[in-house]
């Protein structure tokens, strides 16, 4: 029986090591989505701008255009998946090791759903496992999901989430043996031309009810600016024009995302009824601007944001 | 709740400590509760219907027993047999009465009984309705004595690690073992937990990621080359054996966590050099029950050539019938019968040299990676698309594996090709016992392997992976 327990006790040795092994080399990755995450968890940022958002912000600001027309030194923080409550969890994280930004733009977005299901709260969430050794991250999502102090304690309980892609990244952060196939720049990750025709999709009509989280948590972020000093601006990027028409609550839905931007003195920028919004060779898919669309939204973006920014 | 459950996780460490508390006399019973809650956890109905095949086998063994005169045994052996097939053939193919398409599709593995809409065939009926066959059978032989008691009965057939896939033991050599008083040694707990990971390793590892290969590719065969479709075909033959043995492996680990030795039920078939081997070596408890109590009854060898050979394809035939009520199933006996049959025939004169034995194993893996794909059709339409694209050797080598690459991650299938031949070492490893002659190896080696595969099993398992296959049949 004593040989049992020796055993027992090296296999949790060494899942532990197996698992300090694993995100040593996901920390390591100079490419891709996880390149993203490191520099926004665990680096030391000087950055003069962050995006901030889902993966329309993602998708829709890049840095490499903007910069130079703003004067800015800018990165792109926004995350697929992220709803409003992760977006501040995430701007919360980046600002425990980084210095606070002079400009925040927020991309404003409602079309997610927050979920009532602690699971469903955080969107691919075995990608920040690696992060938890960030404290405000891990106190932020461990409030929102109560599975995060197991995640982060026990190898056995979060290693089943891990799958061959952690020990894939790991190894390429530990041999670099190539680039991941998805390119981000400064946190800008450009999309490819649409799988299939925009216009042949049916749209159909949709009222949209914001969670009073979303609320809340734009409210934290907000706060959080005030309380930093940041610069905060409010930017609504483009969506294709059917998809956009089919929410029959539109208007009302922007009006009161203007109506907290004015009760709290923040810029707001409203793109939804710009002409690319009308032209399909923009989009990826609906919500989703292209590389060609991108390219176009941050050159207009940044003229206007020149305005509003403190340059760096 | 299925081994790879957080259900079975709880239940089978309470099980066993409650087992090792009680006194010895009343373990059995416990083990017999055990067994039922276990298989209802699938579904309450599924008790319903072992304890009528239970009542149903026990009754018959008595009356074959007691029956006075062998014309009478004869008879109540007639009925017993009958009223088993009975319950199996309903639940299994009476879609096919149903719907007759079924027997050119699948469909009848989803196993839905058309005529009571929404009952389902419960899980491991075949397993239980064979033992009960096969327990009637010896007693009409004389090959065992009937249980007078039906509690214990019970336990024999519903005994829990096995009631799902198997194996299919013998009343006579395993009632013995289900009964005497067993004590626990650490060695029979560490084994147990080194099959157990086993198990876990080849299911949730290399099975579940195998299948995520394999099911792509039957599900559109038109659309691949038949180099990708053949290799399609040994990569199920792989998952199939991988998942079965898993199973077993399992079960066989929780059995003697119990103090309970399951019976072998394989015997490293991939490395068979012929066919007639492989089917030696291939889910011995099945193959050895069409034997005995389908083969022999025919009159197996002792018969004319003609006919002996007749007797094969019809055993094999049967055995395909068995797996599912289509046209696909029972041309996977009719090809593996034809196979063993030739096999057979130059068993003598193969030789034990090692290129011939080299050359005789690739070719048998060949012949089963084509056979094997009637195993896996969706349709009888697919299976024929298949055999065309291979017989006129539309293969593309290249195509093949850039596709595979791009089917799922490349790292994935380089993960995937790793484990395939991880799978090769450790069973040419068990043949041969290479590594097993190293000084220390009980002591170090071992130990180290197993937590090693342990703590994989987490780092690369596939936890959404779906139910065992041969839970199906």
């Amino acid at each position: 029986m004593k040989k049992l327990v020796y055993c027992l006790l090296f296999s949790i040795l060494l899942a532990y090591a197996v698992r300090m092994l694993l995100y040593a080399g996901i920390r390591r990755n100079t490419f891709g989505e996880y390149a993203k995450l490191n520099t926004l968890f665990l680096s030391r940022n000087n950055f003069n701008t962050v995006y901030a958002g889902s993966s329309r912000c993602e998708t829709h600001f890049n840095p490499l255009l903007i910069d130079p027309i703003t004067h800015t030194n800018s990165y792109n923080i926004g995350l697929e998946g992220a709803t409003m409550p992760v977006i501040y969890d995430c701007i919360s994280a980046y600002l425990e090791n980084s210095t606070a930004p002079e400009n925040l733009i927020l991309n404003i977005d409602f079309f997610y759903q927050v979920g009532t299901k602690e699971e469903e709260m955080i969107f691919r969430f075995p990608r920040y496992f690696p992060y938890l050794s960030n404290t405000t991250l891990y106190q932020h999502f461990s409030g929102r999901d109560s599975r995060f102090p197991f995640f982060k304690w026990i190898p056995f309980y979060s290693m089943p989430y891990f799958n061959e892609n952690y020990l894939d990244h790991s190894l390429n952060g530990y041999f670099k043996f190539r680039q991941d196939s998805l390119s981000y720049v400064k946190g800008y990750l450009s999309l490819g031309a649409p799988a299939e025709d925009i216009d042949k999709i049916n749209y159909p009509d949709k009222i949209i009810i914001p969670e009073p989280e979303i609320y809340k948590s734009l409210e934290s972020i907000i706060g959080l600016c005030k309380q930093k000093n940041i610069n905060l601006i409010f930017v609504f990027s483009p969506v294709y024009y059917r998809d956009f028409n089919s929410i029959k609550n539109k208007y009302q839905l922007l009006r009161e995302f203007k109506k907290i931007a004015l009760k709290n003195a923040i810029p707001g920028i409203d793109y939804s009824n710009v002409p690319m919004c009308y032209d399909k060779q923009f989009f990826k898919d609906s919500r989703h601007l292209n590389e060609k669309g991108s390219a176009a939204f941050s050159v207009m973006v940044a003229k206007d944001l020149c305005k509003y920014v403190r340059p760096d | 709740m299925i081994f790879n459950s957080l259900g079975f996780l709880a239940f089978l460490p309470l099980a066993w400590i409650i087992h090792w508390c009680i006194p010895a006399r009343w373990r059995w019973m416990f083990l017999l509760i055990a067994s039922y809650v276990f298989y209802m956890s699938l579904n309450a109905w599924y008790g319903l219907v072992l304890s009528g095949v239970t009542i149903f086998a026990w009754f018959s063994g008595r009356k074959i027993s007691e029956g006075g005169s062998a014309s009478r045994s004869k008879s109540w052996l007639l009925a017993g047999i009958i009223g088993l097939l009975a319950c199996l053939v309903s639940f299994k193919y009476a879609d096919l009465f149903y719907d007759p398409e079924i027997f050119f599709s699948k469909d009848s593995l989803n196993t839905h009984f058309s005529i009571l809409h929404k009952v389902i065939m419960p899980v491991g009926l075949s397993f239980y309705v064979f033992r009960s066959l096969a327990y009637i059978i010896d007693i009409y032989r004389g090959n065992c004595k009937p249980e007078q008691n039906f509690a214990r009965f019970a336990l024999f057939i519903s005994f829990f690690p096995e009631i799902l896939a198997g194996p299919i033991e013998r009343f006579s050599s395993f009632s013995l073992q289900l009964f005497e008083r067993h004590k626990l040694t650490a060695e029979q707990v560490a084994s147990a937990v080194r099959l157990m990971v086993l198990g876990f390793f080849k299911k949730l590892v290399i099975a579940g990621r195998l299948a995520d290969y394999v099911d792509p590719l039957f599900s559109d065969p038109a659309q691949h080359s038949g180099s990708t479709l053949f290799l399609a075909g040994f990569l199920f033959l792989v998952q199939l054996y991988v998942d079965l043995s898993a199973y077993t492996d399992i079960a066989r680990g929780v059995a003697r966590l119990f103090g309970i030795e399951l019976a072998l039920n394989w015997k490293r078939p991939l490395l068979a050099g012929s066919l007639y081997e492989f089917w030696k070596r291939y889910h011995i408890s099945v193959t050895s029950w069409f034997r005995d109590y389908v083969y022999v009854p025919l009159k197996g060898n002792r018969v004319s050539t003609v006919r002996w050979m007749l007797n094969i394809i019809l055993v094999f035939v049967i055995s395909g019938w068995w797996h599912g009520a289509s046209l696909a199933f029972m041309l996977w006996g009719l090809i593996n019968g034809l196979g063993y049959l030739l096999s057979m025939i130059s068993k003598n004169k193969t030789t034990a040299l090692p290129i011939r034995r080299f050359a005789g194993w690739i070719l048998t893996l060949a012949f089963l990676s084509l056979s094997f794909i009637a195993f896996r059709v969706n349709s009888i339409n697919d299976l024929g698309i298949i055999y065309i694209k291979i017989i006129q050797l539309d293969f593309h080598p290249a195509a093949t594996i850039n596709l595979l690459m791009q089917l799922n991650h490349s790292f994935s299938f380089l993960l995937t090709s790793v484990l395939i031949l991880f799978l090769f070492m450790f069973e040419l490893n068990e043949e041969f016992q290479i590594i097993n002659k190293i000084r220390g190896f009980d002591k170090i080696i071992r130990p180290a392997f197993f937590i090693f595969l342990f703590v994989m099993i987490f780092v690369l398992g596939k936890f959404n992976t779906d139910e065992f296959i041969y839970f199906h049949f």
